[in-house]
C-alpha cells in the first residue's frame, strides 16, 4: 500500500511538469480580453506560429471590428464559433472594413484540442480565413495541419460552458444571442492586475425572459400540488402505520419532515439572497434537517429467541 | 466437520465483543501505522501540498481526468460498498426496514420528481445533495476519530468530544457559508442553482467559531495529554486535521478539491473493508482467518462494489437518459444525486458505534484476520522452547 501511495504522489507531482513541457509555443505578451454576454474570455495568441493572423486579430481588435460580434455555432464536444465580424450587430465604418484581408494559411504541428483557437476558412480555399475563428472544446485531430491554430484561451472556458447551456437550433445556432460586446487587447502584465468577469448564464432577451418566467411559475405550482399531495399521503401512511406498526410511524413523519423541508427549500431559495433572515433561515433550518435524519432509524429489536 | 451453525448480525449484538477496546499499541491500526496513516488523511494532505506548490489552482482537465478514474475504482465503489452492507443480508435489511425499503422509493420519487420539474425542483435537489455531502464527510470524519480512540483504549470526555465535533463540523460549515455567502450561480451536470445567499458577516462569524474551537480542541488535547502523562496517539486526530485540510485551505485551491471525495472514499473502504472481512468471518464459521481468505474475500468484495458503482453512477443514468429522451448530463445529475442521497441516509443508520455489532468487528487489525495474530504467539513459544 505505500508503495502505490508513494506512486500516486509522484504521479501527481510530476504530471504537471509534463504537461507544461507540452506546452511548447511562444505565447506574445498582448493578450485578446473578450467581453462576452456570459463572462470575460482571455486568448493568448501564438506569434511564431501563425505571424499574419495574430497581426491581422491584435489589429482588428484594437480597431473594435470584434465588437458586437456574436457566437455563430455552439456544437457541443467540438466547437463555438465566432461569426465574421462582418455579421456583427453594428456595422463596420471604413477604416475597420479597410484592415480585413484574407489571410494566407499558416498550418502548424499543433494539434486541435479543447481550449485551441483555429480560424475558420472555406473548405476549398485554405488562404481564405480572416476574421472569425473558432474555440475547440475536444479533440479534432481532421483539422490539424488543415486548419490555422494561432492561440488558445488562456481563461475563460467557463464562459464557454454557459454558451453550452443555451438552447439552439438545428443549425447548432444559439437561440439567444451570444455576443462578444467588447473586445480589447491588454499585456500580461494588465491582466493580472484586473478583475475579470466571472462566467455567468447568458442573458436572455426582454420577451425570452417574460416567457422563461411564466414557464417557471407554472411548473412551481404544479410542483407544489404534487409536494402537498405527496406530504398529505405520508401522513395518512404514518397514521396508518400507527395503528400496525407503530416503530415505523416516527420514521415516514421524519420523511415527511423532509419533504417538506425540501419543497420550501426549493421554493424559497430563488429569492434568499433579498432578505438576510430568511437566508440564515433556511441555512439553519437545512442543517438541523441534516441532524433530525441522522437519527432516521434505530436498528429493530433483536427477534424472540424463546419463540 | 464444524457443528456451529451459521449467526446472524443479530446474534452478535448479544454476543460479548471479542475484541474489546484495549490499549494495545498493536492494536491501535488497522493494516499498519504507515497504511493508516496514508489512507486516512496523510495521502490528502501530502497531495494538498504538491498541487499548492507544483501546480495551479485551477479545475485543470488533467486534475478532472484523474479525479474520473480514481472515481470508477474508489469513489464509485464507496457508495456501492454502503448498499452491499445493508442489502447483502437478510437480517440487516430486517433491523434497518425503513432505510432499506422505504428510503429507496422516497428517493426515487425525488428523482422523478426532478424529471417532471426540472427547473422548480432539481436545482434544489442537486444543491441539496451539494451541501449535504460534506456535512455527511464531516459525520465520518467525527465517527473515525472515534474509532481510532477507542482502538487506542481512550475515551473522550464529554467537553473534549463536543470541542473536537464542534471542530469537525465547523470546517465544514465555515466552507459551506463560505459557498452560500452574496449571490452566486454554480453549476453541476449542467444544472444551474443559485445560493442561499448568506449574509457576509455569516463568514466571520463562521471563522471565528472555527479558530476558537480549534483552540479549545487544542487546550483539551494538551490537558488530555498532561493529565494522563502521555501523548494521545496522533491518528486519533488526524482525521479532523484531514478534514480541515480539505474544506478550509483546500476548497480554494480548486485542483485539490476535485480530489476530496476520493480521500473520503478511500477513508470509507478502510473501514467497510475491514469491517466486511471480520464481520463475513464471524458469520461463517467455516472460514478461517487466513492471508488467502483476505485476498479472495476483498477481491469479490470489491469486484462487487466496482460492478455495483459502475451501474449506479456509469450505466443508469446514461440509460435513463436515452429511455426517456432526457440529456445524459441531466440524468446522471439527478440520479447520482439521488444514490448519493441514499448513501447518506444508510451511513448515518448502520454505522453507530455504540452498536457491538458495529464496534466490536472494526476493532480487528489485519494480522487477526490473515491469522497472523494467533499465530505469532505460537511461534514465539515454539521459539522459546
Amino acid at each position: 500500500m505505500r508503495t502505490v501511495g508513494a506512486a500516486l504522489a509522484l504521479a501527481l507531482l510530476f504530471a504537471p511538469a509534463a504537461a507544461r513541457a507540452q506546452a511548447a509555443p511562444r505565447v506574445a505578451d498582448e493578450r485578446v480580453l473578450l467581453h462576452t454576454n456570459a463572462g470575460d474570455i482571455v486568448l493568448a495568441l501564438y506569434p511564431d506560429v501563425a505571424p499574419r493572423h495574430v497581426a491581422q486579430i491584435l489589429k482588428l481588435v484594437r480597431l473594435g471590428d470584434y465588437d458586437a460580434t456574436r457566437f455563430l455555432r455552439v456544437i457541443p464536444g467540438f466547437l463555438v464559433q465566432l461569426a465574421d465580424v462582418t455579421d456583427r450587430a453594428a456595422p463596420l465604418n471604413e477604416t475597420q472594413t479597410s484592415a480585413i484581408h484574407p489571410l494566407k494559411a499558416e498550418f502548424s504541428r499543433l494539434h486541435h484540442e479543447a481550449g485551441v483557437l483555429s480560424m475558420t476558412r472555406d473548405e476549398n480555399d485554405p488562404d481564405s480565413a480572416s476574421t472569425s475563428f473558432s474555440i475547440l472544446l475536444g479533440d479534432w485531430p481532421q483539422g490539424d495541419g488543415r486548419y490555422t491554430i494561432f492561440g488558445r484561451v488562456q481563461e475563460g472556458m467557463e464562459v464557454v460552458d454557459e454558451f453550452l447551456k443555451v438552447p439552439r437550433d438545428d443549425d447548432d445556432q444559439p437561440t439567444t444571442r451570444l455576443e462578444v460586446v467588447s473586445a480589447e487587447v491588454v499585456t500580461a502584465a494588465e491582466l493580472a492586475r484586473r478583475p475579470l468577469a466571472a462566467a455567468r448564464p447568458v442573458t436572455l432577451s426582454a420577451s425570452e425572459t417574460e416567457a422563461a418566467e411564466r414557464d417557471l411559475e407554472a411548473e412551481r405550482g404544479r410542483a407544489l400540488v404534487a409536494a402537498l399531495a405527496v406530504m398529505v399521503l405520508l401522513v395518512l401512511a404514518a397514521y396508518a402505520a400507527s395503528l400496525r406498526w407503530p416503530r415505523v410511524a416516527p420514521t415516514l413523519n421524519l420523511i415527511n419532515v423532509l419533504v417538506g423541508v425540501f419543497f420550501l427549500f426549493a421554493a424559497l431559495t430563488p429569492n434568499a439572497y433579498r432578505s438576510r433572515v430568511l437566508s440564515t433561515a433556511i441555512f439553519l433550518g437545512i442543517l438541523g434537517t441534516f441532524k433530525l435524519m441522522s437519527g432516521f432509524e434505530s436498528p429493530a429489536p433483536a427477534p424472540d429467541r424463546k419463540a | 466437520m464444524n457443528p456451529m451453525p451459521k449467526r446472524s448480525a443479530q446474534d452478535l449484538e448479544h454476543a460479548p465483543a471479542n475484541a474489546a477496546p484495549s490499549a494495545d499499541p498493536k492494536r491501535l491500526y488497522f493494516v499498519s501505522g504507515p497504511v493508516d496513516f496514508l489512507l486516512i488523511g496523510v495521502l490528502s494532505i501530502v497531495t494538498f501540498i504538491l498541487l499548492r506548490i507544483f501546480y495551479t489552482g485551477d479545475r485543470t482537465n488533467a486534475v478532472i481526468t484523474l479525479a474520473l478514474q480514481f472515481a470508477w475504482v474508489v469513489n464509485w465503489p464507496h457508495f456501492a460498498a454502503t448498499s452491499y452492507r445493508l442489502y447483502h443480508s437478510k437480517s440487516n435489511v430486517d433491523q434497518y426496514p425503513m432505510t432499506a425499503l422505504a428510503v429507496p422509493w422516497v428517493i426515487l420519487a425525488g428523482v422523478l420528481g426532478c424529471f417532471a420539474f426540472p427547473k422548480a425542483l432539481a436545482p434544489y435537489f442537486v444543491k441539496l445533495v451539494a451541501i449535504w455531502s460534506p456535512y455527511h464527510f464531516s459525520g465520518q470524519t467525527l465517527g473515525i476519530c472515534l474509532l481510532y480512540s477507542r482502538r487506542a483504549g481512550l475515551k473522550f470526555e464529554k467537553a473534549e468530544r463536543f470541542a473536537l465535533s464542534a471542530f469537525i463540523y465547523g470546517t465544514f460549515i465555515a466552507q459551506t457559508i463560505r459557498t452560500e455567502t452574496g449571490r452566486q450561480m454554480f453549476d453541476d451536470s449542467g444544472i444551474a442553482y443559485p445560493s442561499i445567499g448568506l449574509p457576509d458577516w455569516a463568514n466571520t462569524v463562521a471563522d471565528a467559531w472555527l479558530i476558537l474551537m480549534g483552540a479549545v480542541l487544542v487546550f483539551l488535547i494538551a490537558r488530555w495529554c498532561w493529565r494522563r502523562k502521555k501523548a494521545m496517539p496522533p491518528i486519533v486526530l488526524l482525521p479532523a486535521a484531514t478534514q480541515f485540510v480539505w474544506f478550509v485551505p483546500g476548497s480554494n485551491w480548486q485542483s485539490f478539491a476535485e480530489f476530496v471525495p476520493f480521500f473520503h472514499s478511500l477513508q470509507y473502504l478502510v473501514i467497510a473493508w475491514s469491517m466486511q472481512l471480520r464481520e463475513k468471518l464471524d458469520l461463517s464459521p467455516r472460514l478461517k482467518p487466513s492471508p488467502r481468505y483476505v485476498l479472495t474475500e476483498s477481491g469479490r468484495w470489491w469486484a462487487i462494489n466496482f460492478c455495483v458503482g459502475a451501474c449506479l453512477f456509469f450505466f443508469i443514468p446514461r440509460l435513463v437518459g436515452r429511455l426517456f429522451g432526457i440529456s445524459e448530463e441531466f440524468s446522471t445529475g439527478i440520479i447520482v444525486g439521488g444514490v448519493q442521497l441514499h448513501h447518506f441516509f444508510i451511513d448515518g443508520v448502520i454505522w453507530k458505534l455504540k452498536r457491538k455489532t458495529v464496534s466490536s468487528p472494526l476493532m480487528s487489525t489485519l494480522s487477526d484476520l490473515t491469522g497472523a495474530a494467533q499465530a505469532a504467539p505460537a511461534a514465539a513459544v515454539g521459539a522459546a522452547a
